[in-house]
C-alpha cells in the first residue's frame, strides 16, 4: 500500500458520504431478511396449516398416505379433521347423498325427470326403442319395470379405489337384472300373480353380480315397480275388472252355498228331532195306554157293562167341564141354525143359548 | 444465534418441501403411473407409494386411473341365426392391465380415446356373437332354452380376444346384457297379440266365472238336497222305530182287546174334545135327561 496514495484515506479519518450509504444498504437487507423471514415462516404455516380440512354434513372422506389408505381405511364423518399436507397424505371426499340409492335406468315409460315432474306416460301403438325403453317376457310380451337399491358400503376403499362409477355400476347391476328376471317370469306373473318372486329375483341377481365384482357395498333392499305398456293399460284393467267381476260372483255363489247347506242342515236336524221326539211320544202314550189297560182289566172283567157306564160317565164330564162353548136345544126343537165366523170366538163368560 | 438456527431451520424446511415437490410424486392405491425420460416411457409404477423423479421436463410423471372403468354401447341392431331381428345394448367394465402399453396406444392413456375404441369393437363382438344364436335364446318360456348368461360371456370373451390381438393394454373385467328390444314396427304386432291375449283372459274368466259359480251353487242345492233326504229317511226309521217298540205294549192290550179299543177311544175322544169345543146338547142326552124331570107341571084348562 502506498501511503502517498490520495484514494487512501489517512488513517483514524472516516469518510462521511459512504458511512452513510453502507449503513443504509446494511439497514435494508436487515430489513428484507426480516421480511423474507416473515414470509418463510408464513409459508410453513400455511404449508403445516393446509392439512386442516373439514368434512359437511353430505359428505365423508378417507386419507390416503403416500397413495395408500391410511387409518383402516376408515371412513371419515362430518367435523375438522387433519391430514399431513401433499405428498405426504391426501383427502379424498365422497358425496354420501348418491351412496345410499341406487334407480335404474332403463326399462321404464318414463324418463327420471318426467316422474320426477309427475308428467304421465304418452301411450303410443308402437315403441321407438331409442326413446322408450321396456323389457320382455319369458312369453315375449313387453312391460315396463324399474327399481331402486338401496345399499349400504361395506368395505369404503374397494368401492372407492376400486371403480371409477361404483354408483353407476349398481344401476348397471340393476338394469341386466331386470331384464333377467323379467326374462325369466310371465308378464301376468310380473304383474300380479308372482310378484314377490319377481321381486326377489332382482334383488338376488343385483346382489350377485355386485358381489361377484367385489363392489364394497351390501344390497339391503330392492323395491321394484312394474307396469304393463300405457297403450295396453286399459285392457289390462278389464282383465282386472273381469278378475273382480269374477271374484264377487264366486262369493256370491259360495255364499249361496253356504246359507243354503246350514238351512238344510237345520232342517234336517229339525227332522231327526221331529221324528224322534213323535217315536218317543208314541212310545210314551202306548205305555201309559198299557198301564191303564193293566190298573183297569179286574174291575172291567168283573161287570163290563157297568165298567163302561161309569168310564164313559167320567169321560163326558170332563168334556162337558172343559167345553169352551155349551149350546142347550130347546125342548121339541126341529130345527137349529148358526152362523160360523172365521174368527175363533172369544171365550165368553157365560154360555147362552143362541137364538134359533 | 437462537434466531438464526430458526431462520435456518424453517430455510431447511422449504427446502425440503420444495425438494418434494419438484423430486417425488405420490401415486394412489387407484392409479398407476408411467414415467417418461424426454417423451420416452422408462418405467411404470403399478403399485400405490411414492416414488422418485427428475424435475420437469427431464422427466414426466404420468398418472392412469387403474380403477374399473365402465360405458354402455348404443342400442343396434342385430340380425339373429333364425333372422328376427333385435336390439342389444350391453355395460362392458374394463380396466387398466398394461399401462405403458395404454400409455403409448392411446393419446397420454385417455381414457376416452380408449373408449371410443372399445365402444367399436364391443359392437363387432356383439354382433357377431349374437348372430349365432335365435331369439329363443334370449327369450323362451322354456329356463333351458334361455341363454342369457352364456351369451353375455360369449361377447365378453370376443371382445377380450380382440383387444388383446389388438395390444391395447386393457382388460375386459364383465360385460352384462343392458336393454333388449324390439324394431318398432314388432312392438306394434306385440302389442296387437297382447290386447288378443287380454281379450281371451276377459272371456275366459267370464265364462270361467260364471261356470264355477254354477257348479258351486248345484253342488250346494246338491248338498242340501242329500242332507234333507237323509235327514227324511233317518226320521222314517226313527219313526219305524217308535211303531216296534209300540208294538211291545200291545202284547198287554191283548189280553182284552174290547177294553184296550174302549179305554182308546175314550182316550181319543176326551183328547179330541179337551179344547176350543163348542157343545151342542139335546135335552135327551146323557144325563141332561135328568133336567127333564124337573119340568114344571102343565097349568089345567
Amino acid at each position: 500500500m502506498n501511503p502517498q496514495d490520495p484514494n487512501i484515506p489517512p488513517p483514524g479519518s472516516v469518510p462521511p458520504a459512504e458511512d452513510a450509504s453502507s449503513q443504509a444498504l446494511g439497514e435494508a437487507m436487515r430489513s428484507s431478511f426480516v421480511i423474507v423471514q416473515v414470509i418463510m415462516v408464513a409459508l410453513v404455516l400455511v404449508f403445516v396449516g393446509s392439512g386442516f380440512f373439514t368434512v359437511v354434513p353430505q359428505e365423508q372422506a378417507i386419507i390416503l398416505r403416500l397413495g395408500k389408505p391410511a387409518r383402516g381405511g376408515r371412513l371419515l364423518g362430518p367435523g375438522l379433521h387433519y391430514a399431513f399436507p401433499a405428498p405426504l397424505e391426501e383427502v379424498v371426499k365422497i358425496r354420501i347423498t348418491s351412496l345410499t340409492n341406487a334407480d335404474s335406468s332403463v326399462g321404464w315409460n318414463q324418463t327420471a325427470q318426467e316422474r320426477i315432474n309427475g308428467i304421465p306416460p304418452t301411450p303410443m301403438s308402437k315403441l321407438n326403442p331409442a326413446i322408450i325403453t321396456y323389457s320382455l317376457t319369458e312369453d315375449t310380451n313387453i312391460i315396463h319395470v324399474r327399481a331402486t337399491a338401496y345399499y349400504h358400503i361395506t368395505d369404503p376403499t374397494n368401492f372407492i379405489f376400486n371403480f371409477a362409477n361404483a354408483p353407476v355400476f349398481i344401476t348397471n347391476a340393476l338394469n341386466n337384472a331386470l331384464l333377467v328376471a323379467s326374462s325369466e317370469f310371465p308378464v301376468d306373473g310380473i304383474l300380479s300373480t308372482n310378484q314377490a318372486a319377481f321381486r326377489e329375483r332382482v334383488q338376488q341377481k343385483a346382489a350377485e353380480l355386485i358381489d361377484a365384482e367385489r363392489l364394497g357395498v351390501t344390497v339391503d333392499r330392492v323395491d321394484v315397480w312394474h307396469s304393463p305398456p300405457t297403450y295396453l293399460e286399459a285392457k289390462f284393467n278389464e282383465v282386472d275388472i273381469a278378475t273382480q267381476k269374477r271374484d264377487s260372483l264366486l262369493q256370491m255363489a259360495r255364499s249361496y252355498a253356504n246359507t243354503n247347506v246350514a238351512n238344510a242342515l237345520g232342517l234336517a236336524d229339525t227332522r231327526v228331532k221331529v221324528a224322534e221326539a213323535a217315536r218317543q211320544r208314541k212310545v210314551e202314550l202306548m205305555a201309559s195306554q198299557a198301564k191303564v189297560f193293566t190298573n183297569l182289566l179286574a174291575q172291567y172283567e168283573r161287570d163290563p157293562q157297568l165298567f163302561k157306564r161309569i168310564r164313559q160317565m167320567i169321560t163326558l164330564e170332563n168334556v162337558y167341564t172343559n167345553a169352551q162353548e155349551k149350546i142347550l136345544l130347546p125342548p121339541n126343537s126341529r130345527e137349529y141354525r148358526f152362523q160360523l165366523g172365521r174368527e175363533p170366538m172369544e171365550p165368553p163368560t157365560n154360555s147362552t143359548p143362541s137364538t134359533p | 444465534m437462537k434466531r438464526k438456527t430458526l431462520n435456518l431451520i424453517v430455510a431447511a424446511l422449504l427446502v425440503v418441501i420444495f425438494g418434494l415437490m419438484l423430486f417425488v410424486y405420490q401415486v394412489r392405491v387407484s392409479e398407476v403411473a408411467v414415467v417418461t425420460l424426454f417423451g420416452k416411457v422408462v418405467h411404470t409404477q403399478t403399485n400405490a407409494g411414492a416414488g422418485l423423479r427428475l424435475p420437469y421436463p427431464i422427466e414426466g410423471v404420468y398418472k392412469l386411473d387403474q380403477r374399473i372403468q365402465n360405458f354402455q354401447d348404443n342400442f343396434d341392431q342385430i340380425k339373429l341365426n333364425d333372422q328376427n331381428i333385435i336390439l342389444l345394448s350391453v355395460y362392458v367394465g374394463y380396466r387398466i392391465s398394461d399401462p405403458a402399453v395404454f400409455f403409448q396406444k392411446f393419446l397420454n392413456g385417455s381414457i376416452p380415446e380408449a373408449e371410443k375404441l372399445l365402444v367399436g369393437v364391443v359392437r363387432n363382438s356383439k354382433g357377431e356373437v349374437a348372430g349365432r344364436h335365435n331369439f329363443a335364446d334370449f327369450i323362451s318360456a322354456d329356463p333351458q332354452q334361455r341363454k342369457f348368461a352364456l351369451i353375455e360371456q360369449e361377447i365378453q370373451d370376443e371382445v377380450q380376444k380382440q383387444v388383446k390381438d389388438k395390444q391395447w393394454g386393457v382388460e375386459i373385467r364383465f360385460l352384462q346384457i343392458q336393454k333388449i328390444g324390439l324394431p318398432e314396427s314388432v312392438t306394434q304386432n306385440v302389442f296387437t297379440r297382447m290386447s288378443s291375449e287380454r281379450q281371451y283372459y276377459i272371456d275366459n274368466i267370464d265364462s270361467a266365472g260364471t261356470l264355477k259359480s254354477v257348479q258351486i251353487r248345484a253342488t250346494a242345492d246338491g248338498k242340501a238336497a242329500s242332507l234333507l233326504a237323509d235327514a227324511e229317511a233317518q226320521s222314517q226309521t226313527i219313526r219305524g222305530q217308535g211303531e216296534a217298540e209300540m208294538m211291545k205294549s200291545l202284547e198287554v192290550l191283548q189280553k182284552n182287546p174290547n177294553l184296550a179299543t174302549f179305554n182308546m177311544q175314550i182316550a181319543a175322544l176326551e183328547q179330541f174334545l179337551k179344547k176350543k169345543t163348542t157343545l151342542i146338547l139335546d135335552q135327551s142326552t146323557t144325563p141332561l135327561q135328568w133336567l127333564q124331570m124337573a119340568e114344571p107341571a102343565k097349568p089345567d084348562k
